[in-house]
């Protein structure tokens, strides 16, 4: 469960954020998590509810968007679109050697009400 | 990169920097793209705050800031990660009883609860920190650098951070470590890579261990390593067994000091 911690994070981050701002109130937080990070989206939005629960992000909506993935295989020197972690080469079929893209989880923006 | 909501698609661009007639685009949330005013902080009722920040950012900071700190005194740190029962602390153990007094050894130990496998390693005549994480299910960056400053270690000392024992929420955490190295018995046999595909992924050495069971499972070192390669095909494998000595010696060397 370390949708928990992240969560946490998320809380942490947006508290500081929104004080280095001057304070408002928080709308909805929007976050970018790869495709690749290993993190169950579903499982984070449960996660941050049960955090922020009675502190001054209840009320904020979390928008979880998906972001793509992308590999590098070590045959031909291609860069390919990844799915899934099990996604492999187009051309060669071969699993990626290197994950370029999709492992992030970002916070991207704040809306203030 | 859309202004308004950070969606990452482009928006019909307009003098004001209002939304396009596109927003009919891919992903999940709550608030409504109909808004035909400008972002100006001046008009717009909805402030937006830019941050594009990695959620992990402290995190990683922080084991940045470990790494740095074990570098500049030559310790070289492991991130010994896998399953309860993979066999990480036997490994430790055998490891420590063999090479203690011909380098400087040191363990973290990460549980929980409890100190029982610190008080197995303590034994061993190296230097072991427990870290009970409580409910947490796994060490972070902080929790290294607060044991780092407590243990005071030698310079060129080896350090082995094993984690708390689980093949999931470890993998997000970078504790500041050079390798991570992941502890896979044949007992909990050969589909596990594809089950856990993140926590083999982030690894750099992937440890068979108990292959002194594997004729017992029926099944052969190849069935193991041909779904680890499906799924980090630039990880490296040693194959051995604690109990019996079997190739312990390739551990010794990629770890240098056979």
């Amino acid at each position: 469960m370390h949708e928990l911690t992240l969560a946490f994070h998320i809380l942490d981050i947006v508290t500081e954020e929104v004080k280095r701002a001057g304070g408002g109130t928080v709308e909805s937080i929007q976050v970018e998590a790869g495709v690749l990070a290993g993190v169950d989206n579903e499982a984070l939005l449960q996660a941050y509810k049960m955090v922020v629960e009675d502190t001054a992000l209840a009320v904020a909506d979390l928008i979880i968007k998906p972001a793509s993935g992308k590999g590098h295989c070590r045959d031909c020197d291609m860069e390919f679109m990844m799915e899934s972690i099990f996604s492999c080469c187009p051309e060669c079929h071969q699993p990626a050697l290197k994950i370029t893209e999709g492992q992030d989880l970002r916070i991207q923006s704040i809306t203030l009400k | 990169m859309c202004e308004s909501c950070g969606c990452g698609i482009e928006p019909e661009k307009s003098p004001d920097q209002t939304h396009g007639k596109n927003t009919s685009h891919d992903h999940y949330h709550t608030h409504d793209h109909d808004h035909g005013h400008s972002h100006e902080t001046d008009t717009d009722p909805h402030r937006v705050i830019e941050v594009r920040k990695n959620i992990l950012q402290q995190n990683d900071m922080t084991a940045e800031r470990n790494r740095g700190y074990l570098e500049a005194k030559k310790i070289r740190c492991f991130n010994v990660v896998g399953s309860p029962g993979s066999g990480k602390t036997s490994l430790l153990e055998d490891t420590f009883r063999k090479r203690q007094g011909t380098i400087k050894l040191a363990v973290i130990e990460g549980d929980q609860d409890g100190s029982l496998d610190t008080e197995r390693l303590t034994a061993c005549g190296v230097q072991a920190l427990q870290v009970n994480t409580g409910y947490g299910c796994h060490l972070d960056a902080g929790m290294i650098k607060q044991a780092l400053k407590e243990m005071d270690l030698p310079d060129e000392t080896l350090l082995f951070i094993e984690n708390v024992g689980n093949l999931v929420c470890p993998t997000l955490f970078d504790l500041g470590e050079e390798k991570r190295i992941l502890v896979y018995s044949v007992a909990e046999g050969e589909d596990k890579p594809l089950k856990y595909p993140y926590m083999f992924r982030s690894a750099h050495l992937c440890l068979l261990t108990k292959t002194d069971l594997l004729p017992y499972l029926g099944l052969t070192e190849n069935q193991f390593r041909e779904n680890i390669l499906k799924v980090n095909p630039g990880i490296e494998i040693i194959q051995l067994s604690v109990k019996t000595g079997e190739n312990i010696n390739a551990w010794y060397q990629w770890l240098g000091i056979l």
